[in-house]
């Protein structure tokens, strides 16, 4: 359930650009907090698990080694992380289909 | 060794908060345009190299843990553009000697 708590966060996130310029200088317990008060709770185990898995997964998908040449990591210049999370990474992972099942149901 | 230029451009930034201001905010294409006007020459694949050293690096020796999503360093990523990030929690990691 918390996973698809993460990926709502992070999509509720991409449609109210002022939170995420509120939260992108936050820290990581803050954020994790930030996503508890807005109802989508999740632990930091959790998200670390499910991130790595995610990204990994897209490498596959791409057809590209996941290490450090992978080029997802080149979207990370310039932006917080938060940023990236939001506006790379979770788009990218739609693109590719590699949400499909992991979210709650409408 | 193009990779030595990429250290020489982490050292700088550590050492010059005006430089490090200057770059934060620009995206790769940007940063490797400016860095080469600034007398650094190095490649994108020169800082892949060299930031998946240092990181692996500081996870498995300095951090003495697995390299997978529970590394304790990722979560200084949160809250800092990835510069910052790479110059206060990667490159501080280590002494001059070791990066040369």
């Amino acid at each position: 359930m918390s996973e698809s708590n993460v990926i709502g966060f992070l999509r509720d996130l991409a449609q109210r650009p002022d939170l995420v310029d509120r939260l992108k200088d936050k820290s990581k317990d803050e954020v994790i907090a930030a996503a508890a008060a807005a109802g989508q709770p999740f632990t930091a185990q959790e998200f670390n698990a499910l991130i790595w898995e995610l990204e990994a997964r897209l490498a596959g998908e791409r057809g590209e080694e996941f290490n450090e040449r992978f080029p997802l990591w080149s979207l990370l210049w310039g932006r917080y992380y938060l940023e990236f999370l939001v506006f790379d990474l979770v788009p990218s992972l739609d693109e590719t289909g590699l949400l499909v099942g992991l979210e709650h149901k409408q | 060794m193009a990779e030595a230029e990429f250290v020489r451009f982490l050292e700088a930034a550590r050492s010059d908060p005006g430089l490090l201001a200057r770059y934060s905010p620009m995206d790769l294409p940007r940063v490797l345009f400016h860095a080469r006007n600034d007398g650094f020459g190095f490649t994108e694949a020169d800082a892949e190299r060299v930031i998946g050293r240092l990181e692996a690096d500081v996870v498995i020796h300095k951090d003495k843990e697995p390299f997978d999503g529970s590394s304790a360093l990722w979560r200084h990523m949160w809250g800092m553009r990835y510069l910052d990030y790479l110059v206060d929690h990667v490159v501080a990691r280590y002494s001059r000697e070791e990066l040369a």
